[in-house]
This record gives structure tokens, C-alpha cells and sequence, in this order.
């Protein structure tokens, strides 16, 4: 840097940069606004997913197609679907092979373990207060919604055949269309309430949209 | 195949001069259709199917081919699993059958397996698995699949007498069946089955 220019000169044309940057950003959110609305937590079938597009404009924006060809432009969704198989996990992704019917994706699911610690940290303080009596039952409560934060955070009790509602965004990688999930839960047992709950929402959303 | 070079050489003017190209993509795929033998796609997500488009098939070129999830009753006939029919309340009343009117066989379910997997004759199932032909005469032969159709027939290609013999002679020895992979025992099948294809007929193109 000392051979070729001066410090002023690398100023001068980092503020360029910045100044031009600055300006492209602000025409695009400008058309942008003018031409769809974005969508965030949408209601979508695994096909829709494996049919977007990233946007090639915006950044973390993905564009599907209803069945009458219509854009939905959105940047977070939800879905619901049965695990089919594991993915190979690593030390902070659990993958599932994840099916609605429509389609099968990998869904990579945060372990958080960070959150983790935090939580089996407090966990084992609130039991050892748990001892005395004088701290007994807001102790048990507390206890009670660290299980069910436990719950929200660690995904290893996800079992093949469980049905699990997923939000998060695609993840395109090497062509391959993928869903990084930011939240999951987890539905099983006879009832099926909150699929039919869930594909009502989905099919009503999807009859209403219009551009 | 006049034709065909005919329609070919109209294609490839318009996309010369690069007019009505989603027009011309439509008419390619369509050449592409009647050039090649269709053979079918395996379906690699567990699509919703009802239990009479497999029971009710009369032409097993037709049948589904590659995975399916079905919901229905199970049942226990002649020491064999099937899964029977609900009624499919989204249709009109002169096509939907009443409950248990067809059935199809499961296999790979065993007592052992039901139990394990808390089912019970009588209660209703979603049954997830792959379509397969069955061989009822040799229960133990390996199974066959719309592929395994599609292509023996494509064989007989040069004899159309013997097409027809095979698919009419392979109705008598085999029966549509579901590889069982997930069994679960469900609440309220009908509403189900009636949002589920809803869901279908949405992401059908």
C-alpha cells in the first residue's frame, strides 16, 4: 500500500465506494416497494419451497409460485411435514429429512448450545434452591417452564415418524434447495389438530392471496 | 415423423427470432412427450392417495408410481393386514363409497410390528410406504412396480397382441399393494383425508 498510494488516495476511493453503494441500495428498496410486498412467516407446502428462486435484487428475499403462477415474494415461512429419515448431524445442525406430501427436503435445525448451557446451568441452580422450603413452589414453576424452554431449544428428541411444524427460509446450496429452520416444534400422537389447524391456514392463505 | 419435423422446424424459426418462447418451450415438451416412451417418475415424497386409486386401477401402467402416505381402517383378512377405505367427504355423493368398501394390502406389517407401533384392527391409520405390485399367486415372488410394467411392456413393443395379453394376464396374478415404512394411529381421519387433499389438488399442476 505505501509503494503504490498514499493513504488519501485509499480514502478517497473507499468514500466513492460508499457514496455509489449507498445510492443503488436506495433505487432498489424504492422499486422494490412499488412492485410486491414481502412476505414474513408465510404458510407454504414443501413444493413451494423446493420451487423459489432467490431474489436476485434482495438479499434473504425468495420468490415461489402459487398454482396459477402468481410470485409470492417472502423472506421467512412455515411449514409442516413428517420426518422421513435423519440427515448426518454435525456439532451445531441436526438435519432431517422432512415430507408434507408434496414434497422432501433436509431441514437443518439450530442445536443452540450456547442457549443450551444456559438453561441446564440455571436448571441445576433452580433445583439445588428447590431444597429449601421456603423457595419450594416458585421453584417447581420454574422448573416447569425451563423443561418447557429445554423443549423449544434442544431438537434431539425429534424421532423419525414425529410431525413437526418448522419456521424458518430456503437455503440454496450447490443447486440443491434446503430449509434452514429457526424454530421448530414438535407434533405427535393420535390427534392430528394442529395439522389439520396448519393446513387449514394454508389453504385458506393460499385461496386469498392476490398480488 | 412429417410431422414432427414439421412442427420442429416451426419451433426452432420462432425461437430464431425469439418471439413466444414459454409458447415454444410448451410445444417442445410436447414433441419430447410423444418422441420418448413415458415412463414414469418415481414420486419421492409420501403423496397423498386415497386406497380406491390403487384398488379401483384398471390399467397397472396407470398405477402410481414411488412413494404415497394413505389414510384408512386397518384391517385383518386372512391372516394378512389391509387397509380399508374412508369415506371422502369432499366428493359428491354418488361417487364416494361408503367406509371399508375396498381395502389394499399392506405388507411388511406384522402382529409383532402392530403392536409395537400401537395399532389394532378397527382403528384408523395414516400409512406411509411405497406402491408395489404383489404377486397373489406366489406371495413370497419379488414385487413389481409401474416401472417394471411401464418397461415389460415398452419390450413388447413390436407386438401389440402380446402388450395387451401381458397387462390383462398380470391383473390376474398381481394386486396393487403399499410397502409399509410408517404406520400411526390417527383421530378424525375423514377431516383429514378431506384437508389433506385439498392440499394436494392445491400443488397439483
Amino acid at each position: 500500500m505505501e509503494i503504490n498510494c498514499g493513504f488519501d488516495d485509499v480514502e478517497d476511493q473507499l468514500e466513492n465506494f460508499v457514496i455509489r453503494r449507498k445510492q443503488q441500495q436506495g433505487k432498489s428498496t424504492d422499486s422494490a416497494e412499488s412492485r410486491a410486498k414481502i412476505y414474513e412467516d408465510i404458510p407454504l407446502t414443501l413444493m413451494h419451497i423446493l420451487r423459489a428462486t432467490e431474489d436476485s435484487e434482495r438479499e434473504h428475499v425468495f420468490i415461489t409460485h402459487n398454482n396459477n403462477g402468481a410470485p409470492i415474494h417472502f423472506r421467512t415461512c412455515i411449514v409442516y411435514g413428517f420426518v422421513a429419515g435423519f440427515g448426518t448431524h454435525n456439532d451445531y445442525f441436526n438435519k432431517y429429512l422432512i415430507d408434507d406430501g408434496t414434497g422432501s427436503l433436509e431441514a437443518s435445525i439450530a442445536k443452540k448450545p450456547g442457549n443450551r448451557e444456559v438453561i441446564s446451568c440455571l436448571y441445576n441452580e433452580v433445583t439445588s434452591l428447590g431444597s429449601s422450603d421456603a423457595f419450594k413452589p416458585s421453584a417447581e414453576r420454574l422448573i416447569r417452564i425451563l423443561k418447557s424452554a429445554m423443549e423449544c431449544i434442544d431438537p434431539s428428541p425429534i424421532a423419525r415418524g414425529n410431525s413437526l411444524f418448522l419456521s424458518g427460509r430456503p437455503n440454496m446450496f450447490r443447486g440443491k434447495v434446503g430449509m434452514d429452520a429457526f424454530h421448530f416444534f414438535i407434533d405427535s400422537g393420535r390427534s392430528r389438530d394442529m395439522e389439520m389447524g396448519f393446513a387449514d391456514y394454508l389453504t385458506d392463505w393460499h385461496e386469498n392471496y392476490s398480488l | 415423423m412429417v410431422t414432427l419435423a414439421i412442427v420442429h422446424s416451426f419451433v426452432s424459426h420462432l425461437i430464431f427470432y425469439g418471439i413466444l418462447e414459454a409458447f415454444s418451450k410448451k410445444v417442445m415438451s410436447q414433441v419430447q412427450v410423444v418422441a420418448a416412451p413415458n415412463t414414469p417418475e418415481y414420486c419421492h415424497s409420501f403423496k397423498t392417495l386415497l386406497v380406491e386409486e390403487l384398488e379401483l386401477q384398471t390399467s397397472y401402467l396407470r398405477l402410481h408410481y414411488g412413494q404415497c402416505a394413505i389414510i384408512g381402517r386397518l384391517a385383518l383378512k386372512s391372516a394378512h393386514f389391509w387397509l380399508e377405505n374412508v369415506r371422502v367427504r369432499s366428493l359428491p355423493e354418488n361417487y364416494s363409497l361408503p367406509e371399508g368398501a375396498v381395502s389394499v394390502l399392506l405388507l411388511g406389517l406384522t402382529r409383532e410390528k402392530a403392536i409395537e407401533q400401537r395399532v389394532s384392527t378397527g382403528c384408523y391409520c395414516i400409512v406411509r410406504g411405497e406402491v408395489v405390485l404383489c404377486n397373489v399367486l406366489r406371495p413370497n415372488s419379488p414385487t413389481l412396480t409401474a416401472r417394471g410394467v411401464h418397461e415389460q411392456f415398452g419390450s413388447l413393443a413390436h407386438d401389440q397382441i402380446a402388450q395387451k395379453q401381458f397387462i390383462s394376464k398380470l391383473r390376474l396374478t398381481h394386486k396393487p399393494a403399499v410397502d409399509l415404512w410408517f404406520i400411526q394411529s390417527i383421530d378424525r381421519p375423514e377431516d383429514l383425508l378431506t384437508l389433506r387433499l385439498k392440499i394436494r389438488g392445491m400443488t397439483v399442476r
